[in-house]
């Protein structure tokens, strides 16, 4: 016998779409939740209410300049926040405090403190929470599942390699005497084109803040260890404007957990012309009885023609499920089947590891996260 | 023609793993062996029927029979070794690491210094064709500087050589040194400089749910990882598990460069074998050549009369990084070298 599934619709704000549309479209993926209405706050700057409105006229909705008009209008359920990063937490604050369910880009905010009152309103006001991942690729999925028949024993280590392969500007070493240095913004918002734009905002921020959060939810869906203590080396090595603003483009982790468990992670903007793709995403997992070697990539096609352009991927990834199993995961969280896969505290225990590795840069010395 | 002697002759130690019938201007003469009938089996292997039962009954008895010497004798007598060759005029080539510490590794440098001798350490991981293919990316420029270096290696226990020849020591510090010392050899060598720094935690793959690792020692510990500093904002990050099951070992390296990558991974190098279920993965091999290429090396070197490109410089460099790490292990911080 077929279980009754649940076919509510949620209606949906998209509070803020100035970064990535992927976020707002992979929550439209799944049939329960339905776009109705863009919103920010009028103060913000016009290139953001362009972006908003480009937004909404692609999608056949409205821009409302007034987020708690828009929420009050428009009779949603969820909201779907999209911001530049140190927007993130408070967009999705407001939305907390309205009653509504929140989808939130990465990373989930530019400082723990706000993440740590994200987690209280949320918890106050009994809604659920997703931080968007990549944490149902296939081959993650699959990583998990050998991990839980056993097929390597009991974990003990686990090693992330996280490179996107995207240029990010200029590269180094580019700026000329009597240049400006770049402006992070300026830059971010250039780059929106090419969809290299994942750290916008007006604070810089390197990529361990940046895409950190990928990696470690990794971590976290594949063995739930508890990060205690990072031991981190940053540099910048390929991006002019990470020189200029003085954060990483390159980084490498030890993450040292409880219980003795053990792991690294490698993570930079590592510059086009080092992967024919997005870039080597790995994991590698060590067991009481053997070895478990991942490519998030897998599983994907190559394609190669005449006339190829030079920065096309040659590999395509297929049977990429991801935005709609987030969605689900979501709704059925909503249903009140438990928590999502990425929920806030587990959000802001996400960040704290980043903030602590790249405290751990700076000095130089292993940092206790916090 | 370079004559030499082999002093440890387990057939399947890594100075034997060569085809001496493919080296060029070089011929085994003698084979020495506390275990006569090994020896006479390596001997064999190599083309000669001479063979001894010690070090001393080869330069007292057929001295004058050989010009170098291969030495892959248990880390413990490895630098005496090298020094008692050096003493009797002979070209070393010996195992890595070239020593259990860097006090060790200067003398035995020193020995070779004032016999004018050559002296290679055998850090076979630098002639692997895939770590060479690297090596040779990053000296065409081709990946710019070196950014970050990433090793997995991964053995089961049973083809740990240091500890096959060092079962006494298997809890040891020589036997950490002997599980670190490729791996830092090779990372030093991409990045052609001495660390700065080195972070480096260790654990028994077995002691799930204890509290480890900074215990005060490492005895036991089956499973290494480093974090490695180097000038010019370069890192590596090498893990070393000695812990799989019986069967094949898993290397990788990836090397990040300023304006370019490479990387050399089995994951990338598989075949598929389907027998029911789910398939079985085959590694693709890179075969034994690289014994063969290390040791030509060698013999080039003499022949040429020029340093080998593995000196006693880059062992004991070795040495003293896995000696940076394990103190690191020991104490939870991060030592500075250099």
């Amino acid at each position: 016998m077929q279980s009754v599934q649940n076919t509510t619709t949620f209606r949906t704000a998209v509070l803020s779409v100035v970064k990535h549309s992927y976020v707002p479209l992979g929550v439209a993926s799944h049939p329960r939740f339905e776009l109705v209405v863009v919103a920010d706050d009028d103060s913000q700057p016009e290139w953001v209410h362009e972006r908003n409105a480009l937004f909404a006229e692609k999608m056949g909705i409205p821009y409302v300049r007034d987020v708690q008009r828009a929420l009050a209008d428009y009779d949603v359920q969820v909201a779907v926040v999209s911001s530049e990063a140190e927007r993130h937490c408070d967009l999705s604050v407001r939305a907390a405090k309205a009653g509504l369910h929140i989808v939130q880009d990465k990373p989930m905010s530019t400082r723990l403190s706000e993440c740590d009152r994200l987690v209280e309103v949320i918890q106050a006001n009994q809604v659920k929470f997703l931080l968007w991942n990549r944490n149902h690729l296939p081959a993650l999925i699959e990583a998990r599942q050998a991990i839980q028949d056993g097929a390597i024993g009991q974990p003990y280590a686990i090693h992330l390699d996280f490179y996107f392969s995207k240029d990010a500007g200029p590269p180094k070493g580019s700026r000329k005497p009597g240049d400006a240095p770049i402006n992070w913004l300026e830059r971010q918002r250039e780059a929106h084109a090419d969809g290299s734009d994942g750290g916008v905002g007006v604070q810089a921020m390197g990529e361990l803040q940046i895409e950190g959060i990928y990696p470690l939810a990794y971590l976290h869906m594949l063995s739930g260890w508890e990060v205690e203590r990072v031991y981190t080396q940053t540099a910048t090595q390929f991006h002019q404007a990470n020189v200029d603003n003085e954060v990483d483009d390159l980084a490498s982790v030890t993450l040292e957990m409880k219980g003795g468990f053990l792991g690294t992670l490698a993570i930079g903007r590592i510059g086009a012309a080092s992967h024919p793709d997005i870039g080597e995403i790995k994991v590698h997992v060590l067991g009481t009885r053997g070895g478990l070697v991942i490519s998030e990539a897998r599983p994907e096609v190559s394609v190669y023609y005449r006339g190829q352009p030079a920065r096309e991927f040659r590999n395509i990834r297929v049977a990429n499920d991801n935005d709609y199993q987030l969605m689900d995961n979501f709704a059925r969280a909503i249903d009140g089947n438990g928590e999502t896969d990425l929920d806030a505290p587990t959000g802001r225990t996400i960040t704290a590891v980043v903030e602590a590795a790249i405290e751990s840069g700076r000095t130089g010395k292993p940092v206790d996260v916090v | 023609m370079i004559r030499f002697a082999v002093v440890g002759s387990n057939p399947s130690a890594p100075l034997s793993l060569f085809d001496p019938g493919r080296l060029l201007r070089a011929t085994c003469t003698a084979v020495a062996d506390t275990d006569l009938a090994q020896a006479r089996q390596t001997a064999s292997a190599l083309g000669t029927h001479v063979t001894v039962a010690s070090w001393d009954q080869l330069v007292q008895q057929h001295a004058e029979n050989f010009d170098a010497v291969l030495i892959q004798a248990p880390l413990g007598s490895r630098a005496a070794l090298v020094r008692q060759a050096a003493t009797a005029g002979k070209h070393v080539l010996v195992e890595s690491p070239l020593a259990s510490t860097t006090d060790l590794a200067d003398q035995a440098i020193e020995a070779c210094k004032a016999a004018a001798v050559r002296l290679m350490v055998g850090h076979e991981m630098r002639f692997l064709p895939s770590n060479l293919a690297v090596a040779q990316a990053l000296k065409s420029g081709q990946l710019g500087e070196p950014a970050l270096l990433r090793i997995h290696r991964w053995l089961p226990p049973d083809t740990t050589a240091a500890l096959r020849r060092d079962p006494d020591s298997n809890a040891s510090r020589a036997a950490a040194i002997g599980h670190l010392a490729d791996e830092i050899d090779l990372a030093n060598w991409l990045f052609q400089g001495f660390p700065t720094r080195v972070y480096a935690k260790a654990r028994s793959s077995s002691a799930i749910h204890s509290n480890l690792p900074s215990s005060a020692e490492i005895n036991g510990h089956d499973y290494f990882q480093l974090h490695v500093a180097y000038p010019h904002d370069g890192m590596a990050l090498i893990d070393r598990s000695t812990a799989l099951p019986a069967g094949a070992d898993y290397f990788s390296l990836s090397l990040i460069g300023t304006t370019g990558a490479a990387y050399a991974d089995d994951h990338n190098n598989m075949h598929l074998a389907y027998r029911g279920g789910p398939p079985t993965a085959i590694r693709g091999v890179q075969g034994d050549g690289h014994w063969l290429t290390q040791v030509q090396e060698f013999i080039d070197a003499i022949h040429e009369a020029r340093d080998p490109v593995v000196t006693g410089k880059d062992g004991r460099a070795a040495v003293r990084v896995a000696e940076a790490a394990i103190e690191s292990m020991i104490t939870g911080s991060p030592v500075l070298l250099g």
